[in-house]
């Protein structure tokens, strides 16, 4: 069995990789399960998928601990502690990766999809190059079927016609970028964790309460922007527009009622850049 | 109330004072956070929320809380009722002599799926008892939190992921139900719509709500990005495109008489606020739908022929 795990932000189209590599493998006679990881977290938190393929009907479940291959869709999730994304990867597993400068070194191969996507789409959404890179460097599917399968699942998710043209194209040209690692899978299990028994508790201990309220600050949302929105000062009349508009409140007023961004939770919406009335707010790298 | 009797002049008036904070699992520019982070300023601290699952059921997910105010999460359909728990609680302290003045408001917050289709019965019973509480809905117009799919509050033409977009239907093919009239109806003392594109007036709406006993609530028009299809960036201008259009009215009844809070005085075309968001695409692209944005048009135009004051 093939267990594949891949590492994203929302909104890059980590799950839906996962159910083309999914699919694509399907399509070549394989069994293969895809599944995302379930959370409450949005666009631009991280997330993760799960993909098994295998000859043999897949019978396992559940998070992947133990992948023979890890695709990242996002260089910034690797320093991530949280995130941990090469956790469990196995000796000689493989890693792809989304960044530049591209090459295949061992079984690391990078690959720019982001700029790749950006020119031939018109938007940083890789799901289509990441499964097509990653479908070619683990040998499981011809290129046919990659295309079929992507645009099936980007119908699937509501892509207008010339989106999944465009996309086609986009997979098409990682594919052939890419070499033929080939990998060899595993025939052992993941590693079963023993179950924890859980005994009778009362409800002050088996309820999950919280006691401190207000406490999520300490989550660093900070980490979801895309862009990074900066106040000049020279121009900022203290009007409170961007302070009443922050949906996080991730803008606060300092003794003298000037707005102050707070860059470790703001998950850089930009309505501050907008709604700003003299155009006192610039868009900025995160 | 005369104007001279609120604290809430301009957006300067804002008090300063957060009670929602940063570092919320919600996504980056959701317009239902800023009109819960403005009810919260202008309720207070002493305000207790009731919440359900939905969206904002994720503001307090343990270990974390977004919240400085206490919290009570409830099943979907019995966030009314358990205000009623609350209410009685404190009542019962108070008539016991533990506490004294307790001036606690009890604030149910819901998405529109709990608020027009799950909970309505809850809500019902609650306002038809004259119980003691505000209700704010923030209505996304779907149910956002599980993947978008149709709610009763969904607008006509609006694709969702239960109602495509095809070449017979286009996206939803039923009228967004009308929930300020289904509340009027069982004559509440307060109600009343907001947007957050008018903050001035949604702060002294629940300044407003503080003096009335009884039923107090609120529909929130929740710009929604992720499920919308709407620029993050933009989620305050597309508020404001809801309200100069006409679709989302801005008005109160105070023992029933409707008062429109703010009247647009030339409506923009509906088009405006339509194209800003996926989820109407498919009326422009990859051919007009005249008919149905014309149909969107007439239902706008006809709400407000009908508005007097």
């Amino acid at each position: 069995m093939l267990r594949v795990r891949l590492h994203g932000r929302g909104g890059q189209g980590t799950k839906t990789a996962g159910s083309i590599i999914s699919l694509a493998a399907t399509l070549e006679g394989y069994h293969a399960q895809d599944s995302p990881m379930y959370g409450p977290e949005r666009r631009g938190a991280p997330v993760a998928s799960f993909v098994r393929i295998s000859r043999d009907q897949v019978n396992e479940r559940g998070y992947i601990t133990s992948p023979d291959v890890v695709v990242l869709f996002d260089r910034s999730l690797a320093s991530s502690k949280a995130v941990d994304p090469l956790a469990g990867l196995r000796k000689a597993g493989v890693l792809v990766a989304n960044e530049g400068p591209e090459g295949t070194e061992g079984s690391v191969v990078r690959i720019d999809a982001s700029s790749r996507a950006r020119r031939l789409v018109g938007r940083d959404n890789v799901s289509a190059a990441m499964a097509a890179a990653t479908c070619r460097a683990l040998g499981i599917s011809r290129v046919e079927n990659v295309l079929s399968a992507v645009e099936t699942e980007l119908r699937e998710v509501g892509l207008a016609d010339q989106d999944v043209q465009k996309n086609l194209a986009l997979a098409e040209e990682c594919y052939s970028l890419v070499p033929a690692l080939g990998v060899r899978d595993q025939d052992s299990p993941e590693a079963e964790h023993a179950l924890a028994e859980v005994r009778y508790a009362p409800h002050y201990v088996s309820t999950s309460l919280i006691m401190s309220t207000g406490n999520s600050p300490q989550k660093k949302t900070g980490g979801w922007r895309t862009s990074r929105p900066v106040i000049d000062y020279s121009k900022c009349t203290n009007c409170m527009v961007c302070f009443v508009y922050c949906p996080d409140s991730a803008i606060h007023l300092d003794a003298d009622g000037a707005p102050r961004i707070d860059y470790d939770n703001c998950k850089g919406c930009m309505i501050c850049l907008t709604e700003c009335p003299i155009r006192a707010v610039s868009e900025e790298a995160p | 109330m005369q104007a001279d009797q609120t604290a809430f002049r301009t957006m300067k008036d804002t008090p300063a004072r957060e009670y929602l904070v940063s570092g919320s699992p919600l996504c980056p520019g959701c317009g239902g956070e800023i009109a819960l982070k403005l009810a919260l300023k202008a309720m207070g601290e002493r305000t207790i929320v009731a919440f359900v699952p939905s969206c904002f059921g994720l503001l307090t997910l343990y270990p974390y809380s977004s919240m400085k105010n206490s919290t009570l999460f409830t099943p979907f359909a019995c966030g009314p009722a358990a205000a009623q728990g609350i209410v009685d609680g404190i009542n019962i302290r108070v008539e016991k002599g533990e506490i004294k003045d307790p001036r606690s408001k009890v604030l149910v917050l819901t998405g529109d799926g709990a608020a027009y289709d799950i909970g309505l019965q809850s809500t019902s019973g609650a306002i038809h008892r004259r119980l003691d509480f505000y209700y704010l809905c923030y209505d996304n117009e779907a149910y956002g939190n599980t993947g978008f799919q149709f709610s009763s509050a969904t607008p006509f033409a609006s694709a969702t992921s239960t109602t495509h977009a095809t070449e017979s239907t286009p996206g939803n093919p039923l009228r967004k139900k009308d929930l300020f009239e289904v509340w009027r109806a069982h004559r509440p003392p307060y109600v009343a719509t907001v947007a957050v594109s008018r903050p001035v007036d949604l702060l002294r709406k629940f300044e407003k709500a503080s003096k009335i006993r009884g039923p107090k609530l609120f529909i929130a028009l929740g710009v929604c990005p992720t499920g919308w299809g709407s620029e993050p960036r933009e989620t305050v201008r597309v508020d404001r495109l809801a309200v100069e259009t006409g679709i989302w009215p801005l008005k109160e009844a105070v023992g029933g008489r409707v008062v429109h809070t703010y009247v647009p005085r030339r409506r923009a075309p509906v088009e405006e606020y339509l194209k800003k968001q996926k989820r109407f695409q498919h009326l422009f692209s990859p051919k007009e739908n005249r008919g149905a944005v014309q149909a969107i048009q007439n239902a706008v135009d006809s709400y407000w022929e009908g508005v007097s004051e």
